[in-house]
């Protein structure tokens, strides 16, 4: 399994289930994790409790995020993202239903690489998983994969 | 020569009878004899006297010259015809005269009191009369005058008149200069007498309309004077001005009593004033707040002699601090009230925007899942029941979207700024020719109208109210939107104005309500949330908005920008 990983931080199975159905009709080329919700995520990201026997070295390029999580929700998930030395760098984009104008500037000082809103129709919401995983997955260089790393 | 007595007359008449015959002729010679002798030292003794007499005279002459030369007073001797017979040198500096040129001269052309040849007359009666003073005007030797106090005596035995003359124009220049001092001291004090009185009214006056008035209470006669304005403000029927110390500490409200009494009795010379709010209740039961102000005169014993001070019936002023005090507290509690339903509004919308439309996104996802990899399994009739589900399901998230912006119009923040409006709706209608590029329409965008308005909230505004007008335009191949401003009474009113299908203006009072529509979804569609929104932006600028049209001809929508902060 050497396909490019993504890591989906949702906890409505709906919405996890449309998004796997997208990735995969939109042909982006990556396996799709899917955590149910933030504390879930940083152990999938840290590799500790149910996820202590995950390859390290196999870590997820890009983190799909929701807001409206339980437990630890999204704004917490990104800043302890933003703080680690390890996940310091990882691209993480909000995806997510609320527009409002709080949560997105919130997530920008957060340090979010990018905030997309779900949209209802679901031909919109193509396209953008079609976008996202060109651009993040395609087009964008992170610090890794750049010449003499 | 001894007389003998009577009894020894008799005794002694003969002899003596006889003696007295032989002296008898005796005595006729020597009788002149003696007479002769006698006489001799009469004479002799009256020439004595006179010789000290003629003595005593020469000094006295001596005396008097040496008065005459000496007096600060002119002196001049004239006989009964005017000529001058003496002078001395005062009179000579007086008049400006040598002593031998006054001797050439007659009064007559010394006294400039009279006509020259009425002199004769006038000194006839001054020797008719004996003496007089009075004042007369005198020539001097260049012809300039001085004015003389004269005192004149005529003696009839040497027909002469003696004068002496005091010049008192000095004086009398001085008795003018007092004169006219007198005078303008006398105006002066008038004028300044006027002036008082104007400023004693205006302090009455200042004091009426300050709802004032001042007092002066003497502690020894316990006398309390006030001014005339205290009689309304105390409510005292009659003679207000004067009372007792005692009677007003009756007027004083019982609670404040002690106050009162502390202020006063903690005042001492070092510190002589005092500040202090009290009630007074009026005769007719009415309270009065004072504001009184202070100042104690004390004696060497720093005992109190006096108070006086200024009070003011501040009752208004506090009712008003009171009512705003309670008010503010009613404004406190309302905004607390507001700013939790606010708080509550806000949840609620975060969770709309969340929880509503995801369902949502569900129902119109797995429609399209369903519709793509099961297209062979549904008939074309139930392919189109996935599809209306998909377009009521979209329909729904743009009416949760459009009620959040709604929401969010009243929650966020109004920070104004100086907005380009025409800028504004010129980039508004450029987005609407892209997303619509068949369309052709005519704008005109009046240049440069500068509002002060919140930037995000009036775009949200002039976007709603452009979107319906490239809307409603959508039939006609001509089709025209304005947006201009026109001014009246002053006040700036924007407008944005199509030709485009417009509509009854009897149905125009259902315009800015949320969920009114006045045009079928199918002809036009939309939410009819938008004119809601344009209305709560303006009303939240404090402006007005309203709307003018007729069908199939075009709709107007005028709006102001209010300078006020939040409408309520």
């Amino acid at each position: 399994m050497n396909s490019k990983i993504i890591l989906l931080v949702e906890d409505n199975t709906d919405d996890a289930m449309l998004t796997l159905d997208a990735v995969e009709h939109s042909r982006v080329p990556a396996h799709v994790v899917v955590a149910e919700n933030g504390a879930a995520a940083l152990d999938y990201l840290y590799c500790s409790g149910p996820y202590a026997e995950r390859d390290p070295r196999h870590d997820p390029v890009l983190v799909l995020l929701d807001l409206k999580l339980p437990k630890l929700d999204g704004h917490e998930v990104l800043r302890r993202i933003r703080s680690h030395p390890r996940t310091r760098l990882l691209p993480v984009v909000i995806l997510t239903t609320s527009k409002e104008p709080l949560d997105v500037s919130a997530c920008y000082e957060a340090g979010a690489n990018s905030y997309i809103r779900k949209p209802v129709d679901y031909d919109q919401f193509l396209d953008a998983v079609r976008t996202i995983g060109a651009y993040w997955l395609g087009l964008n260089k992170t610090p890794g994969q750049l010449p003499g790393h | 020569m001894t007389i003998p007595s009577a009894a020894t007359l008799t005794e002694i008449d003969e002899p003596l009878d006889r003696l007295g015959a032989s002296l008898r002729a005796l005595t006729e010679a020597q009788r002149k004899e003696l007479a002769l002798l006698n006489l001799m030292e009469d004479l002799a003794e009256s020439n004595s006297r006179l010789e000290s007499a003629n003595q005593h005279l020469l000094l006295q002459a001596n005396q008097y010259r040496s008065l005459i030369a000496t007096t600060l007073d002119g002196y001049l001797r004239f006989d009964g015809s005017g000529r001058v017979r003496d002078s001395n040198d005062t009179y000579s500096r007086m008049s400006g005269y040598e002593r031998q040129e006054l001797l050439a001269l007659s009064m007559s052309a010394i006294d400039a009191t009279f006509p020259a040849d009425s002199m004769i007359d006038r000194l006839g009666q001054l020797a008719a009369a004996g003496a007089a003073r009075y004042e007369a005007t005198y020539r001097r030797k260049d012809g300039s005058t001085f004015e003389a106090e004269v005192s004149v005596s005529y003696s009839a035995a040497t027909d002469e008149f003696i004068l002496f003359a005091r010049d008192i124009s000095p004086r009398q220049q001085a008795e003018q200069e007092i004169r006219q001092l007198n005078a303008t001291l006398e105006q002066r004090v008038l004028e300044r007498t006027d002036q008082l009185r104007e400023s004693q009214e205006r302090v009455e006056l200042a004091l009426h309309v300050a709802r004032a008035f001042t007092f002066d209470w003497t502690v020894a006669t316990d006398v309390v004077h006030r001014s005339r304005h205290c009689a309304d403000i105390l409510g005292i029927v009659g003679d207000a001005t004067t009372d007792t110390g005692r009677a007003f500490f009756q007027r004083v409200h019982p609670d404040d009593r002690e106050r009162f009494i502390g202020v006063v009795t903690r005042m001492t010379p070092a510190q002589p004033h005092y500040t202090l709010q009290y009630r007074v209740v009026r005769p007719d039961g009415q309270i009065v707040v004072l504001q009184e102000g202070a100042s104690g005169t004390f004696d060497a014993n720093r005992q109190l002699l006096r108070v006086t001070g200024l009070s003011a019936d501040v009752t208004g002023r506090v009712n008003a601090e009171e009512s705003v005090v309670k008010l503010n507290q009613v404004l406190h509690r309302r905004m607390t009230e507001l700013q939790s339903a606010n708080h509550e509004l806000e949840s609620f919308a975060y969770s709309i925007s969340h929880d509503l439309r995801a369902p949502l996104r569900s129902i119109d996802g797995f429609s399209k899942i369903l519709l793509r990899d099961c297209a062979a399994l549904l008939d074309p009739k139930h392919q189109d029941e996935l599809q209306r589900i998909r377009q009521s399901s979209q329909r729904m998230g743009d009416l949760i979207d459009n009620l959040l912006e709604l929401s969010r119009t009243t929650r966020a923040d109004l920070r104004r700024a100086q907005v380009d409006l025409s800028d504004i709706a010129r980039a508004l209608l450029d987005d609407l020719q892209r997303s619509d590029p068949t369309r052709k329409v005519t704008t005109a965008i009046q240049p440069g109208l500068i509002v002060a308005a919140d930037p995000v909230l009036l775009r949200a505004a002039l976007g709603n109210l452009l979107t319906n007008a490239w809307k409603f335009t959508a039939r006609r191949p001509d089709a025209k939107i304005d947006v201009g401003m026109e001014s009246r009474d002053g006040e700036p009113i924007y407008y944005v104005r199509d030709n485009g299908v417009g509509f009854d203006l009897a149905y125009a009072g259902q315009l800015f309500g949320p969920f009114q529509r006045l045009h079928a979804a199918k002809d036009f569609p939309g939410t009819g949330i938008g004119l809601a929104t344009v209305q709560r932006i303006v009303h939240r600028h404090g402006g007005r908005i309203w709307a003018d049209a007729a069908v199939n001809v075009g709709a107007t929508f005028y709006f102001t920008i209010g300078a006020g902060g939040d409408a309520p």
